[in-house]
């Protein structure tokens, strides 16, 4: 009984000490990128600014862990989660000599971008789906590693070698940017879109547009639509 | 037209953000040690040589946004109360545009660990905070 107790307790200190060490790099992390969406911001601006005054670019902090950059008329949301996850066991990671060593390492905090229409942020379309980028995860000695879309999926796959640092921030801030950018809506189908109901027309109207996302959703001009 | 109009904003764009990936990076701010060395001399008057006419301040549970003057006060109720034992920096970049940030680990003389973060443009403190870890 005496052996079990010393046993909880032994993981239980070991895996807390972890986590917290975990959720520290995590924020640190997360702060990096909010800096480093700022000094790009503070970079392409007034570069913007002076060919068209109507593009906004900006970064709005919406809570400690969530913040938005808004270029054109795309969002990226980048989103810590507090928590600290551990991978899958089926996960390719999970059969690295790295891992093996020290499973310890396998505990990850998790930062996610992802890619909203404008609008969907402004006219509060809660139908409307957002799209992951990327997905960072940061271990207790500062290792990281990258989930994403083509090309971003293959900037960083060397987990047991990589640590983190601004300048691999400002490379991911900057693929997420050129993928958003490069990722365009299609408009669907004429005949998918013939009938709605009037539900969804009401919807439409209430909120500027019908739940939009990139791949299959359109969006519905509306007089605000030259503020982009 | 605005079909026209949007996709030229789209290249533009495109075109700034690739020009981006070909500035240097700039990992070092000398700046930051000397702001840093003021933080250590745990002396607002010190320090508000770096702030600017108006600062976004964050010391722990208050926040503000003030004259360089009310943030020197507060400053100083901080340091009475948090006075740093030791400040090291772990993350800084910085913009070709004169912008730049720091991100420091911060120890008081307690014992208790903060984080600070500094945001500056053109050598001046725009954003201060500094939070539990």
């Amino acid at each position: 009984m005496a052996a079990d107790i010393d046993k909880i307790k032994e993981i239980l200190l070991l895996k807390s000490s972890t986590k917290q060490l975990v959720y520290r790099n995590s924020k640190q992390a997360f702060d990096v990128f909010k800096s480093e969406v700022k000094l790009i911001v503070d970079s392409i601006y007034p570069q913007v600014n002076v060919i068209d005054k109507n593009i906004e670019i900006s970064v709005l902090e919406k809570t400690p862990f969530e913040f938005h950059l808004k270029f054109s008329g795309d969002t990226l949301v980048f989103m810590m989660h507090t928590n600290v996850f551990d991978f899958d066991k089926e996960h390719p990671l999970k059969k690295t000599k790295y891992l093996h060593k020290n499973s310890l390492r396998a505990f990850c905090g998790m930062i996610q971008v992802y890619n909203f229409l404008s609008d969907t942020i402004k006219y509060n379309r809660e139908a409307d789906a957002g799209f992951m980028v990327a997905r960072f995860y940061i271990n207790f000695e500062n290792h990281f590693y990258l989930e994403g879309e083509k090309p971003i999926s293959y900037l960083y796959n060397d987990f047991e070698n990589q640590v983190f640092d601004n300048i691999v921030a400002k490379k991911i801030i900057l693929e997420s940017i050129t993928f958003a950018l490069n990722f365009d809506l299609v408009a669907p189908s004429f005949n998918d879109m013939q009938m709605i109901t009037l539900e969804q027309k009401n919807q439409m109207s209430y909120s500027s547009g019908i739940p939009t996302r990139k791949t299959l959703g359109f969006s519905v001009p509306n007089e605000n639509i030259d503020n982009y | 037209m605005l079909a026209i109009q949007t996709n030229k904003h789209k290249i533009m764009m495109k075109r700034i953000f690739l020009f981006l990936f070909f500035i240097p990076f700039i990992s070092k701010a000398d700046i930051f040690d000397d702001v840093v060395n003021t933080f250590k001399t745990n002396n607002s008057d010190v320090v508000s040589k770096y702030l600017n006419a108006n600062v976004e301040i964050t010391l722990l549970e208050t926040e503000s946004l003030c004259s360089k003057a009310q943030a020197e006060q507060m400053l100083k109720k901080f340091f009475d109360k948090y006075p740093s034992k030791s400040i090291s920096i772990k993350h800084r970049g910085a913009s070709a545009q004169g912008a730049k940030y720091a991100i420091a680990n911060y120890e008081t003389s307690s014992g208790l660990k903060l984080r600070l973060y500094i945001f500056m443009k053109d050598n001046l403190i725009l954003e201060l905070k500094v939070e539990r870890e």
